[in-house]
């Protein structure tokens, strides 16, 4: 990297490896505590019933069973959590702790058994019977809107939870100028996160010191403290959370959960260590949902294909619950959706269902079906005006001459290069020998197909973004640094990590700052006791507002160190004084010289003989800094991928894939690449086989690993990444973040791949995943006729 | 899970005897106790037959091979008897699990294992299969993975083996013993039931009768082998659609034609008209798509699951075209296949 | 019948080359047994349904699914788990070229990844890519996109061939 930097875009393996590979790593329920009570949930078998009684007497008086807590024994214990931010559009909501009048999705806790033995609160569970009444259920967007739905939330009038719009411009008069107006059509299903590991928590409560231990597998470890503490009545003195290793988040674990609350109340309650560990069924069942969007989009164009207007209609099924406010993903959605195009007459309406399925949540990339709009739309245009997709890209491509662009939401686009890594993509994949070989192919009966599409990704989320948004919270992040006496460097900041490996890129981002290899730093996480209270991980900010926070409380650090390093040399200021590898130099002539001083000997004279420091300079190297970062950074990448149909089985082989990303500077080009190949997976994993299946009447078919299908390493290609680097100058270092635009690229150009290998055929992609089944189906719709002879 | 009493069998005498009172036999138990977690099945003793000395074997059984029932699907894969004699079983197994679960998986073991119809599977559902006269919830259910041939009004699952599809195609034969002491050896067709109305009886097995062994008859020389499975994912999906074929070519004709399906019956699926209707012909695209037409003439398919019809036609022609060496072809796939 | 006693049963496991007493109930899950009861927490449960892989472990030193194993079932049998391959200061060469590779990220899945191919490629020593994702197939990973994985189970063979420093 060409920044000078030395520790950052080292290309460090790992520091969480070791342990994790020889499987002493400890999550969640590795943590032994003696003497801990078992929790297990009873679920609601019913997608949508009213709860007439609970009758838990033979199963508290089974073995081991310690008691039984239904909705209104948790409501005595903790608070209701509401949520009603002002925003317009966006209905209040309230929920108990758990459900105390009725059940709103298959799955929904409605009674907690605790027991000396996971086992015996098992087989306890089963033996509460509760008496439902049933209610019709809403399994669908098209249902919660019709004007005799059962009512999901009893206290709205509407299951229209929250509904925004926006004009900009003046899409109307654009369309009735326009050469033409393409509409187009865009279902994404339902997805979970699926972390290996799943959901669970430790809580042990201290009753002589009415202290609360919370041990969970967290992403945001110090907002979580606020709530638990904030719902339990308690003060923040009064929790510590700790989050150990933690097996995959992927956004699933950012709120503070129903049964996580209870089991903390409980262990006050019981004075007792409680804990629980959700199993699979639990998990893609009712830990969290996402993903569920209709989108719609109407696009005036000129005969060249240059967008002159666009308008665009989301339509978004948010399932039973609201975890976090209704407008929260879709919002971000509308709000980006232009991206790397030139446009800015540009209306959107925006509406959320309640529905009776799992409440929806944010997943990696929250605003993952974006991209899949904007560039199935770029395509649709295309084919409507048969013009070469990447004409019509390049129509529109936002260039450098373009920046910094006000997006038609007021969002600032710089440092970004929509149009650079969209020509890098275009000349690695070759598009015209890819033609030529798509035509040969098709001659043969063989059905290839090449898609594209570029991304701008949204990341870091600064407090402006939170304050714009309307929703209570920051995007702010604060670190400290601590050499100690013997000079070695700790370092803390309020992220956590699920997987990512923030150990040795914010190493990378202490050391370059302070002058010291990052070897030599360790970064503590995942204490509310230890961290300073930060906003955790979430929307790729663990690099910038993380990285870029603990940079600069570094560089505060090494402007002490230095100070102190001036006086021990005899020199009047620390101008020509320079920190590597922990030993300090000084510039003799044109060159920097070791001047046989070492932190260690800096450290040693902060703490042991303060008396000599200089006047004003304090005893120690303690530090602290917070940080906010901009509104919004944003990465951009193209993807391109080959694929081919197979017309008798409806499969889909990959052939190639590859990304041109900009991602500003990188800390750790290892973990970065890690980061684009799992997003990419996760993505074409979505998009090819997972689906949570509902049927009519909202019971959850796909609750087990082998009905909701994850990627095997067979179903996925190799990844080739194409790097390009514009450094973001608005942030510390040039840092940009990323990890989530893999998911939007990948959903895209596997759509727009098919699409264009079944156009011969007819077929639009408009709906996804791309099982064979529905591949099938859709070249059966569209050549109806070949189906006559297999009716019997 | 329910608790439950254990007992390890020395010998297939108590095995029988204890089964014959209630227990439930388990081998390698990778079926059962994942039906254990979920309380669809819930036995209070499990018998546990690994033991039981002698049924581990793969044996020469005149020309042919008899497998004990306690063959490890992996051992079972990797035999070269069975690689190069048998090579439709070799695949149909690589294409059944993981290696984790075919180290542990019995012969036996994988012939009974239960359907995994979504509605099986969770106890909240109504099941015939799990509670006679409960009724069906997958009819007018998502019907994605299930039957589409030999259901009933009771019941609409698959069964969910690909060995057992494999064996149909090779002819093989299970050899059981009877609480008596009694054996007895029955093809697969006698073995398993159609649901009927009585969807929870799966085999013929009488209470206390044991499957010791499974017996392949000699190959047949000459002929081709195939197995080609379409499922969802490369690892534990179950089969959308699968065909076993063991295929004789004689002068340009097919001698004789032996197919078995899995992913479409409510057992493992042969139908001996398709066979009969293929043996003697000179292979065609036509004649393929006939037997084809004969296989599903009877299939019974909703929304959900109407693909399989299409997927199940060109799954027999594409392994018909490979075992006869019919060319495929060579272009509009689609078209050629599927007069109009 | 009776009604099924819950009294725990008395059983001798081998593991690691280790004989362990424990006295557990029949219904007690290989991965509970050990992690609970033998304190080796680093066969990790993901599925308990035999689908993702995290809990395989060595059963007479071949793979297998801990989570859908009886521990009362593993009377006279060895079982090997991932506490008996490489230290954090002494890795195995498939956890070294994990580690280098970047072969994991949230390491959940790991153990289970590291258990199937320390057999594996003692068995086979030259796969090629193609071999070492159908092996792969076994283990959900939810993070890499296995490509690092493949990389790094191919740089282990080679090494381990000694083509490799």
């Amino acid at each position: 990297m060409s920044d000078g930097f030395t520790e950052i875009g080292r290309a460090l393996p790992r520091k969480e490896d070791r342990r994790l590979v020889t499987g002493r790593g400890r999550y969640l329920d590795d943590l032994a505590s003696p003497g801990a009570l078992h929790v297990s949930f009873v679920r609601s078998p019913h997608a949508h019933a009213r709860i007439l009684e609970i009758d838990s007497a033979e199963a508290a008086e089974m073995p081991g069973v310690v008691g039984v807590f239904t909705g209104r024994d948790l409501d005595h214990m903790t608070t209701r959590l509401r949520l009603a931010p002002p925003i317009e559009g966006l209905q209040p909501t309230e929920l108990t702790t758990l459900p105390i009048n009725k059940v709103r999705f298959h799955g929904d806790p409605v009674a907690c058994v605790v027991a000396t033995d996971r086992y015996l609160a098992e087989d306890a569970a089963e033996c509460v019977t509760v008496e439902y009444e049933q209610l019709r259920a809403v399994t669908s967007i098209a249902e919660a809107f019709a004007p005799d739905a059962a009512l999901v939330d009893d206290s709205l009038s509407s299951n229209l939870v929250s509904h925004q719009t926006l004009s900009v411009g003046d899409p109307a008069a654009r369309r009735a100028e326009a050469h033409r107006v393409v509409e187009a059509r865009f279902a994404l299903h339902r997805h979970t996160h699926v972390p290996l590991e799943t959901r669970g928590c430790l809580a042990d409560w201290d009753d002589g010191r009415a202290h609360l231990n919370m041990h969970i597998g967290n992403q945001v470890p110090h907002p979580l403290r606020s709530q638990l503490a904030s719902r339990l009545g308690l003060s923040e003195s009064q929790v510590t959370v700790m989050s150990p290793d933690v097996g995959g988040a992927f956004g699933q674990k950012i709120a503070l959960y129903r049964e996580e609350l209870t089991v903390a109340a409980l262990s006050r309650h019981l004075c007792r260590p409680v804990r629980w560990r959700e199993d699979r069924m639990e998990n893609l069942m009712s830990a969290a949902h996402a993903r569920e969007y209709e989108c719609r989009t109407r696009t005036s164009v000129s005969e060249t294909g240059r967008i002159l207007g666009l308008e665009l209609e989301i339509d978004e099924d948010f399932g039973g619950y609201c975890f976090y406010p209704a407008n929260y993903m879709a919002r971000v959605i509308a709000l980006i959706m232009t991206g790397p195009y030139r446009i800015q007459d540009y209306a959107y309406e925006v509406r959320v269902a309640l529905t009776n399925k799992c409440g929806a949540g944010p997943m990696r990339a929250p605003m993952a079906i974006t991209s899949w709009v904007m560039e199935g739309t770029i395509d649709a245009i295309a084919r409507d005006l048969e013009l070469d997709p990447v004409e019509v890209r390049r129509v529109n491509a936002l260039g450098p001459e373009d920046l910094p662009y006000k997006m038609p939401t007021g969002e600032i686009l710089e440092d970004v290069t929509p149009r650079e890594t969209l020509e890098m993509a275009v000349a690695a994949i070759d598009v015209a020998a890819f033609r030529e070989r798509q035509t040969q192919a098709r001659s043969e009966g063989r059905y290839l197909g090449l898609g594209l599409c570029t991304v701008i990704e949204s990341t870091t989320y600064g407090s402006e973004f939170y304050k714009s948004a309307g929703i209570p919270g920051s995007g702010h992040e604060s670190a400290w640094v601590r050499i100690e006496p013997s000079g070695v460097v700790n370092a803390s900041v309020g992220l956590m990590g699920t997987g990512q490996g923030y150990e040795s890129p914010l190493s990378q981002a202490v050391a370059e700052g302070l002058g010291v290899r990052s070897e030599d730093v360790t970064v503590h996480m995942g204490n509310t006791d230890i961290a300073p209270y930060g906003m955790g991980s979430r929307g790729g900010r663990g690099a910038t507002a993380g990285g870029g926070t603990l940079y600069l409380c570094a560089l505060k650090a090494r402007e002490r160190v230095l100070a102190i390093a001036a006086s021990m040399l005899d020199l009047n200021d620390a101008g020509g004084l320079r920190m590597r590898a922990g030993q300090i130099e000084r510039m003799i002539g044109d060159d920097w010289q070791k001047v046989g001083l070492a932190l260690t000997d800096v450290a040693r004279r902060a703490y042991l003989d303060p008396l000599v420091l200089p006047e004003g300079i304090p005893p120690g190297l303690d530090f602290s800094q917070s940080y906010d970062p901009p509104a919004m950074t944003y990465s951009n990448s193209t993807h391109a991928c080959e694929v081919e149909v197979d017309l008798q089985t409806g499969a889909i082989s990959i052939d190639r894939y590859l990304v041109a990303e900009d991602s500003g500077t990188i800390l750790n080009p290892i973990v970065v690449s890690g980061q684009q190949q799992g997003a990419i997976a996760m993505g074409l994993s979505g998009a090819l086989l997972e689906q949570v299946v509902y049927d009519s009447s909202g019971q959850n078919l796909s609750a087990t690993l082998a009905d909701y299908l994850v990627a095997s390493p067979n179903e996925l290609p190799e990844f080739e990444i194409l790097h390009h680097h514009t450094p973001n100058r608005r942030t510390p270092a040039g840092i940009k973040g990323m990890a989530e635009g893999g998911v939007m690229g990948a959903i895209g150009v596997i759509a727009n791949a098919v699409s264009d290998a079944l156009a011969p055929r007819g077929v639009t992609i408009k709906r996804l995943p791309l099982t064979p089944q529905s591949i099938r189906a859709l070249l059966r719709e569209a050549a109806p006729s070949s189906m006559k002879r297999t009716q019997s | 899970m329910k608790p439950f009493d254990y007992q390890r069998a020395r010998d297939l005498e108590t095995a029988a005897e204890a089964a014959q009172a209630g227990g439930r036999i388990i081998a390698g138990g990778t079926n059962l106790l994942d039906l254990m977690k979920l309380q669809v099945m819930t036995p209070e003793r499990l018998v546990d037959i690994t033991r039981i000395p002698g049924l581990d074997r793969i044996e020469s059984d005149g020309p042919g091979l008899r497998i004990g029932a306690l063959v490890r699907n992996s051992d079972l894969s990797a035999d070269m008897r069975i690689r190069t004699g048998y090579p439709v079983l070799a695949r149909a197994l690589l294409a059944g699990a993981s290696g984790q679960i075919r180290n542990k998986a019995t012969t036996g073991g994988n012939l009974l294992q239960r359907t995994r119809c979504p509605y099986f599977y969770d106890p909240a559902m109504a099941c015939n299969k799990r509670e006679p006269g409960a009724g069906c919830a997958a009819i007018g259910g998502v019907s994605r993975m299930l039957a589409i041939l030999g259901t009933s009004e009771a019941c609409r699952a698959a069964h969910p083996s690909d060995m057992a599809v494999a064996l149909r195609a090779l002819e093989a034969e299970v050899e059981t013993r009877r609480a008596d002491g009694a054996t007895r050896r029955l093809g697969l067709d006698a073995l398993y039931r159609l649901p009927g109305e009585r969807p929870d009886l799966e085999t013929t097995l009488e209470p206390g009768e044991i499957i010791t062994a499974v017996l392949l008859p000699a190959p047949l020389p000459g002929a081709t082998q195939s197995y080609r499975k379409i499922r969802d994912r490369a690892s534990y999906a179950f089969a959308l659609v699968s065909v076993a074929a063991v295929v004789r070519m004689e002068d340009a004709r097919i001698a004789t034609a032996s197919l078995a399906f899995g992913g479409i019956g409510a057992r493992p699926w042969k139908d001996p008209e398709v066979d009969a209707m293929l043996s003697g012909q000179s292979p065609s695209a036509e004649l393929f798509v006939r037997a084809a037409d004969r296989l599903l003439a009877q299939a019974e398919t909703d929304e959900g699951n109407d693909f399989k019809r299409e997927m199940t036609r060109r799954a027999l022609i594409a392994v018909m075209r490979e075992a006869t060496g019919l060319a495929p072809a060579s272009t509009g796939t689609d078209k050629a296949e599927v007069p109009a | 019948m009776s009604a099924p006693t819950q009294d725990p049963l008395t059983l001798s496991l081998s593991v690691n080359g280790e004989t362990h007493e424990v006295r557990v109930p029949a219904r007690k899950l290989l991965s509970d047994v050990l992690r609970d009861d033998i304190g080796l927490t680093g066969t990790h449960v993901g599925c308990e349904h035999g689908v993702c892989g995290a809990c395989t472990i060595l059963i007479d030193g071949r793979p297998a699914r801990a989570c859908l194993t009886f521990a009362v079932q593993m009377e006279g049998h060895e079982v090997t788990t991932i506490e008996a391959v490489g230290r954090p200061d002494t890795l195995s060469a498939l956890q070294q070229a994990l580690h280098e590779e970047h072969g994991l990220q949230c390491g959940f899945c790991t153990p289970g990844i590291v258990v199937t191919f320390e057999h594996y490629l003692r068995e086979n020593t030259n796969p090629t890519a193609e071999d070492v994702r159908d092996v792969l197939s076994g283990n959900l990973c939810r993070c890499t996109g296995y490509q690092n994985i493949v990389v790094a189970v191919l740089k282990a063979a080679a090494r381990m061939r000694g083509e490799l420093a």
